[in-house]
């Protein structure tokens, strides 16, 4: 006789396989029988015993719907407890993603949400793939090919310009863009249309590396960000900080905060366009 | 969580199943001792009371035959069951990880602190639930708050709540030394990746803002509605764009002109104010008050010459 420590129950063990290959995804029954069996020396599961297994899942409060002939796991009810607060936070992300980002991403994101729907013991809102941003997706092949684009403005302006990545900020997405020789960023709201050219381009496009010094208190307190690196550290003055892909006109908003406590080393171009926007802020309060 | 099952039903699942199914949802919610085990079967009608202890030893020998791993009831773990692994976890990607930790990124500036401890809440849940480490470290990286005791910032969210004035030891940014002070808490805020502490300093009489990072400890607590007059920066200004900026919930747009807003913005105190209007850059012309206008006009001047030089 065995020892009770190596007996288990055969039935308990096909349900419990039924559930873990229905938890991986939707499968129709001969799917399931055929992904079931893979996994046994020989065949021992059919449609009539899967039936009964999909059942039990079923008698225990796991929601199986069969849709279009397939069968998957929609609630799980001993499994993630979420709340309505937490479905309204996956939500709010959903909105980002289906509102900013490209196919690929809201796919992404749907498998996430999908896995999480099969597991939680709460429906999660499913993402309309209909209602994707395909601007988003466009600009980024763009980018991919290296091809010229259209960018049209509600306003009727039209630029032809090269693409160098979408940029995030304050929750509101800009395209950044090269335009007549200058580094630009504009606004996702305020474009209407967006044409992928033929015409490739050449050369790198992508933002410089720009240091800048920061002195005084803000030297000492100063808090490096993700995209940057400390070049010189504090010396009893300053700190010197190299700082790579924030997006040039997000970049100098920064640093004009930091008043006369920061200046811009290099490169040139930013340095000469800080001063500019300065000397142009001056200019607002008359001649000074 | 589970229905009793109904002798009519039994010829259309499998008894034995549903055993093993009640066994995993229940260990998979808590921990559980070998008599809540055995009066749940029979509640549920899947265990007689005269059936022997061994259908559960064998039911927990078939989940650890699937994958569970559950440790014995003994002395260390109270009695009780507990499931350490299961093969049903859920199976995210570092990529899926990624993708929400991005989003997340967009979306943590213009939320409460509120919403952002909600956020903390739902990644460590998420976290907890899968097995695989890598996965497990992403999810609990994702949160703003990470690095912060989430009971404290509760506690600091009552007090500017109800106005409470704090005694704090404050880390001061420029020496090691230590200064206590007393503050009318009134909003805590995220901003830059930090979380300040927007107040008024009883003593200086002035408004403050504390880098969170930099309060040691709370001592001690005055609570309720204080009534202490705190002086907030309005200020009245032109903007001909937001440009990469956008309106903060205590900015209001006066007018509308056909080249840009009139705006009227009060902000905790000059210091915020002026680095506010200064990142609008050339969009930006003060108008009130005076001693304001005059203040960002001297600033930008010195700031000209930095780059005159």
């Amino acid at each position: 006789m065995p020892k009770l420590s190596s007996k288990k129950n055969i039935a308990s063990m096909q349900v419990l396989k039924t559930l873990q290959i229905l938890l991986q995804g939707n499968f129709t029954m001969h799917e399931l029988v055929e992904k079931l069996n893979s996994q046994e020396p020989e065949p021992i599961f059919n449609n009539s015993v899967v039936s009964k297994y999909i059942n039990t899942c079923r008698y225990c409060g796991i929601e199986i719907p069969k849709i279009h002939n397939k069968y998957f796991v929609t609630n799980l009810p001993f499994g993630l407890d979420l709340t309505a607060v937490d479905i309204d936070l996956l939500g709010s992300l959903q909105n980002i993603v289906r509102r900013d980002m490209t196919s690929r991403m809201n796919k992404l994101f749907n498998t996430f949400l999908d896995k999480l729907n099969r597991f939680s013991n709460k429906r999660i809102m499913r993402v309309e793939k209909d209602s994707y941003k395909l601007t988003a997706e466009m600009f980024e092949n763009a980018v991919s090919e290296r091809r010229q684009i259209k960018l049209m403005l509600k306003n009727g302006l039209e630029y032809i310009c090269i693409p160098i990545k979408m940029i995030e900020n304050q929750g509101r997405t800009f395209f950044n863009v090269f335009y007549k020789n200058k580094d630009r960023m504009i606004d996702a709201e305020r474009v209407s249309g967006l044409e992928v050219l033929s015409r490739k381009f050449i050369g790198n496009f992508n933002e410089p590396s720009v240091i800048f010094e920061l002195k005084g208190g803000l030297a000492q307190r100063y808090a490096l960000r993700e995209n940057e690196q400390l070049l010189k550290p504090y010396d009893g003055e300053s700190i010197k900080v190299a700082n790579r892909g924030e997006g040039k006109d997000i970049l100098l908003a920064r640093l004009l905060r930091y008043d006369k406590d920061c200046e811009i080393i290099n490169p040139k171009s930013y340095r000469d366009e800080m001063f500019e926007i300065i000397d142009a802020a001056l200019n607002n309060y008359g001649s000074l | 969580m589970f229905k009793t099952a109904e002798k009519t039903d039994l010829n259309q699942i499998s008894l034995t199943g549903m055993r093993a199914l009640v066994l995993l949802g229940m260990l998979m919610k808590a921990p559980r001792t070998f008599e809540e085990i055995r009066n749940t079967f029979i509640e549920l009608n899947i265990m007689e009371p005269e059936h022997s202890d061994d259908i559960i030893r064998i039911d927990l020998n078939t989940l650890r035959t699937m994958g569970c791993d559950i440790t014995k009831a003994n002395s260390k773990t109270n009695y009780r069951y507990v499931l350490l692994k299961h093969p049903f976890e859920l199976n995210i990607t570092k990529e899926e990880v990624a993708l929400v930790k991005k989003v997340y990124k967009r979306l943590k500036d213009n939320v409460s602190i509120e919403t952002l401890i909600e956020f903390d809440t739902l990644f460590n849940k998420l976290a907890e639930y899968v097995f695989d480490k890598e996965v497990q470290e992403s999810l609990y990286g994702i949160s703003a708050l990470k690095e912060f005791k989430i009971k404290e910032l509760r506690e600091l969210l009552d007090d500017c709540r109800k106005n409470n004035i704090i005694t704090i030891l404050y880390q001061k940014p420029s020496s090691k030394e230590q200064s206590r002070k007393e503050v009318l808490a009134q909003e805590l805020v995220y901003k830059n990746d930090k979380i300040y502490l927007y107040g008024y300093d009883i003593n200086k009489k002035e408004s403050v803002t504390l880098n969170l990072r930099r309060i040691i400890s709370v001592i001690s607590r005055t609570f309720g509605g204080q009534d202490v007059s705190t002086p907030a920066c309005r200020v009245k200004f032109f903007l001909t764009s937001f440009g990469i900026n956008k309106p903060e919930k205590n900015e209001v747009i006066l007018e509308k002109h056909d080249n840009g807003y009139l705006v009227e913005g009060v902000y905790h105190n000059d210091f915020i104010a002026c680095q506010r209007i200064l990142s609008f850059g050339s969009h930006c012309t003060v108008l009130e008050p005076e001693n304001f206008r005059e203040l960002i006009i001297e600033k930008l001047k010195q700031m000209r010459e930095i780059y005159n030089a």
